[in-house]
């Protein structure tokens, strides 16, 4: 039955709401709430499997992620689970330890990102004036420019980007979209009464900031994160794919960017390529799901019935 | 019209922020950027063609200033420089054609995605839990949550490859000659076939973001009282869907439209790569590989005040829906 | 300032000793994570042709409720899960899609609370006129906005508005646009949601006025929702008085405000100030209203009453009993004095 649907009516024996009986893990409280979010659920443990890959990688899969180890372009068998590249390397091996890279290049950059966000959102929404009319303009002008065109010719000029260049160039380019939502959250709050009430007590503001302001939107702070992080994943494999890392190293990008260029698509190789995608989706799916949660469970006019 | 003249001013500004951006990216880096950028093409070029390329990017003598005003002087007069890689080819010639293939495919699939995503979005939140909300939300997450590249990289293969359906390289047959007043039927068909994939992959790729959105946007609507006083007064279910919900759930849409462009594009370019179609991502890509400085700023600048462009062309559709805006 | 305006059809022969439409024993449930919530309790009324009948209560009584329950709008999760609404003989509840939709507005329109929201921001006022128009009969175009005009003159809109948007008009043409929609059809019975609370005293007076004049031209009834004791009282013809989802007393307004039977009306009646009439002291009605999820057992009104009978009221839920001429109130009180004489 349409649930939406106003004029429908239901009978008194309608929907059955079970309830579930509670668990009791000792959990802290946000993550308790997080937990009992269903999507948030399936993202979390999604996400904890590739921590967990990531932390054990030298143990699931010994061996060095770049030696040749079989004849090209091996298909998948019991010594090769996804295979070989053309230069005979052993994809699990490159998969797993690729995790690595991906993980902490995209929650490093990401959390670099949150903080130029929280830093220039927040310094806008709260000084307001002209700063606000500025670095509104800017938040603007870069949340429209394309923001991929502008980080390849960036790392263009940069002959070799190293992860730390990289952090930086996707820094400099992606911060607007966070700083903009923190921006208006943060003009909110600060014309809600008690950051009023704190800042004739005498509050200093930096204090009223970092005491009053943040901690009243930290789900929006988190779904930022979570959503550079995601941006940055991605990011961080398209620059990868198109060459623009270092091809020597070990990531999900680097495998790709290897498989389009050994022609793996035409010679059949689909596990070159396809395990590495699998595993950049499935890490950006689960960050999603979390984001999907995180906004259910502070916006419930979207959860509807389920 | 203040609305629309606001708008303008502001992509008149963004533009001017991309190309000083332009200008100051090959001087914030380290190291000299003549040397970076001129080092590889020593013997390559000869002392006559060097100077020109100096000067197209401002590398004259003289401060930063005066740099700035003669690359602003130059990019004035359209000239973009030449190309390194095809020298002496002109940017401009090189970009031209690239543009052109570009538009049509990125525009249409664009296009395309946002009205099926927003088609799908509004059924979605009319009949919530139905089939598109337990069905296809989640397969569009999924697709989502693939880079754009590895989608193309998959429908490659799959389409093109495995079942041989459709070609997966280049905007047409480099059998034929392309014939620019597109009078050749063969031509035109080839040139469909060619961009059917790609122009998939795009509509794939970046439908379940307007359809999130857009169902999001009708969920809110919906609770709405004119929502409810429509249906109340016994319009038929088409009109308050239509007229009364979607009419106005489409608005903020229309605004995420303009802020997500710039990633979309992007990620399309690359989609150009894999299809090896001779789009401006394409170009961008093969000038980032062979160094060609100039041919990539001058499409890093084209690409953005396309995008800049499409944005306002939103800003009037925008106008056109809203008598609040006008 | 009103125009005359034909009724376009005479809808049927009308009785009236026969009411117009009559709630029996209506249940509106509200489902939500903690639980159900009875919004409304086994509320039955009636309401006779040309007659206002008031409903008020504190906020969350669920007088909304009713009115939304009545033409059939409540949106998840509240749900109707009993009783009849019957209109003419025929229960709205029991009407399939295409019956509701054409018995909607041409028998029964409504006036929501916000004009502001009660308008679709990107389409013409005339447009939403003619919408319901054209819904219902099969009028040309051109008649349709020939009568959209004609509707917002009766009103008190310049007929050259029609081709305006809901933000080019001001708050009260706004409410006055509203009540033209309502109007377009002519149906026998108008539901009113606080039709004026967004407006300011002058403007709000006015209106109802107008409304008043427009009834007594046009003949039909309203479902009238408020708030506002002094607008009800003076507004009404009859008055029902909602207490936690229950109507506890239905009296004509003369007699619900002179000579309340019930001690929650009573209090009611004294937490305003009159008009007119001796001046009162201005009290409050102590205490909040019960949470529905678990309502007090026995009448819900007894933990705020003073006169609660021990051991009585705390158990047995008191039922609406006829206490004089059209005057009916559910309380134990009035059975004792019954019993008492």
């Amino acid at each position: 039955m349409a649930q939406n649907k106003p004029t429908t009516l239901v009978p008194a024996v309608g929907r059955a709401v079970p309830l579930r009986p509670a668990v009791r893990i000792p959990l802290p409280g946000w993550l308790r709430t997080i937990l009992s979010n269903r999507k948030a659920a399936v993202g979390m443990a999604i996400l904890t499997f590739f921590v967990l890959v990531a932390v054990f990688a030298p143990v699931i899969a010994p061996g060095q992620p770049n030696k040749m180890v079989g004849r090209p372009h091996e298909a998948p068998s019991a010594a090769h689970p996804f295979g070989t590249s053309r230069q005979g390397q052993d994809i699990f091996t490159q998969v797993v330890h690729g995790s690595r890279s991906s993980l902490v290049v995209g929650f490093g950059t990401g959390t670099f990102i949150i903080m130029l966000c929280i830093l220039i959102g927040v310094t806008a929404g709260y000084v307001g004036g002209l700063v606000d009319e500025i670095l509104s303009l800017f938040m603007n002008v870069f949340l429209i420019l394309p923001g991929l065109p502008l980080i390849i010719v960036v790392a263009g000029w940069v002959q070799q980007p190293g992860p730390l260049t990289v952090m930086l160039v996707l820094g400099f380019t992606s911060w607007a979209y966070g700083a903009r939502v923190l921006r208006s959250q943060t003009l909110i709050l600060r014309n809600s009464d008690f950051v009023a009430a704190a800042r004739i007590s005498g509050e200093p503001w930096w204090r009223i900031i970092l005491f009053e302001i943040l901690p009243n939107m930290t789900s929006l702070v988190a779904s930022s994160w979570i959503g550079a992080v995601i941006f940055v994943i991605l990011t961080e494999a398209t620059l990868s794919f198109v060459g623009l890392g270092n091809p020597n190293a070990v990531s999900w990008g680097v495998t790709l960017f290897w498989a389009q260029n050994n022609q793996a698509l035409l010679t059949g190789a689909w596990w070159t390529f396809v395990p590495p995608g699998l595993c950049i989706a499935l890490v950006g799916f689960s960050l999603t799901l979390i984001n999907y949660g995180i906004d259910e469970i502070t916006n419930p006019r979207l959860q509807g019935d389920k | 019209m203040r609305f629309l003249t606001r708008r303008f001013l502001f992509y008149l500004v963004a533009a001017f922020v991309a190309i000083t951006l332009n200008f100051f990216i090959p001087r914030l880096m380290a190291g000299d950027p003549v040397q970076v950028m001129f080092a590889q093409f020593q013997g390559r070029l000869d002392s006559r063609a060097m100077e020109s390329l100096k000067e197209t990017f401002g590398f004259v003598q003289g401060p930063i200033l005066e740099q700035y005003a003669t690359y602003l002087g130059n990019l004035a007069r359209g000239n973009l420089g030449l190309s390194i890689s095809n020298y002496p080819t002109p940017v401009a010639d090189l970009i031209f054609p690239s543009l052109l293939w570009t538009l049509r495919l990125i525009g249409v699939a664009t296009i395309t995605a946002f009205l099926i995503g927003i088609i799908l979005g509004i059924y979605a939140a009319w009949r919530r839990g139905g089939g598109i909300d337990s069905f296809l939300l989640p397969i569009t997450s999924i697709v989502g949550a693939f880079p754009f590249f590895w989608t193309a990289m998959f429908i490659v293969f799959i389409f093109g490859l495995q079942l041989k359906w459709f070609p997966t390289s280049h905007a047409w047959d480099i059998k034929l000659t392309p014939n620019p007043d597109w009078s050749n039927p063969e031509f035109v068909n080839s040139v469909l076939r060619h961009g059917l994939l790609p122009m998939l992959t795009i509509v794939f790729t970046s439908l379940g973001g307007w359809l999130l959105g857009m169902r999001n946007n009708m969920i809110g609507v919906l609770s709405q009282d004119y929502v409810t006083m429509a249906q109340a007064k016994g319009l038929s279910d088409r009109r308050v869907m239509f007229t009364y919900a979607a009419r106005n759930a489409i608005l903020p849409s229309l605004t995420a439209f303009s802020m997500s462009l710039g990633f979309v594009v992007g990620g399309a370019l690359v989609v150009e790569l894999v299809f090896a179609y001779p789009g401006m991502g394409y170009l961008l890509l093969k000038a980032v590989g062979g160094r060609d400085y100039p041919l990539m700023q001058a499409v890093f600048l084209l690409i953005t005040i396309a995008v800049l462009i499409a944005n306002f062309m939103a800003d009037v559709l925008y106008v056109v829906l809203d008598p609040r805006a006008r | 300032m009103l125009s005359v305006m034909p009724k376009p059809e005479v809808k049927r022969a009308v009785n009236p000793d026969e009411p117009l439409l009559s709630v029996q024993d209506l249940e509106v449930e509200y489902h939500t994570r903690r639980g159900k919530v009875r919004a409304v309790d086994h509320v039955s009324f009636d309401i006779y042709p040309n007659e206002v009948f008031g409903l008020a209560g504190e906020s969350g009584c669920g007088k909304s409720t009713i009115a939304h329950a009545v033409t059939r709008i409540l949106h998840p999760p509240a749900y109707i899960v009993g009783g009849k609404i019957m209109m003419q003989g025929i229960d709205i509840l029991q009407m399939n899609d295409d019956n509701l939709r054409g018995f909607r507005w041409e028998h029964m329109s409504i006036v929501f609370q916000s004009a502001m929201n009660a308008l679709n921001p990107v389409i013409t006022v005339g447009a939403q006129i003619m919408d319901a128009i054209q819904a219902h009969t099969d009028m040309s175009k051109k008649d349709a906005r020939a009568r959209a005009k004609e509707l917002l003159n009766t009103v008190g809109i310049d007929p050259e508005r029609v081709d305006s948007y809901p933000h080019q008009l001001s708050g009260g043409m706004r409410q006055r646009a509203v009540i033209a929609i309502a109007l377009a059809l002519n149906p026998e019975l108008i539901i009113m949601d606080e039709p004026t609370t967004a407006l300011d005293v002058v403007v709000q007076k006015q209106i109802m006025k107008e409304i008043r004049q427009l009834k007594d031209q046009f003949g039909f009834s309203i479902l009238f929702i408020t708030h506002d004791l002094s607008l009800l009282v003076e507004f009404s013809d009859r008055i029902g008085i909602m207490y936690a989802g229950e109507l506890v007393e239905v009296a004509p307004s003369r007699q619900i405000f002179t000579n309340p039977q019930h001690p929650y009306t009573y209090k009611l009646m004294n937490s305003f100030p009159t008009v007119s009439g001796p001046r009162q002291k201005l009290v409050g009605i102590p205490g909040s209203p019960p949470d529905l999820i678990t309502p007090p057992t026995g009448c819900r009104f007894h933990p705020r009453c003073d006169v609660a009978i021990a051991g009585r009221c705390q158990e047995v839920m008191p039922r609406l009993a006829k206490v004089g001429d059209r005057h009916y109130a559910a309380c134990h009180l009035v059975d004792e004095k019954v019993i008492h004489g």
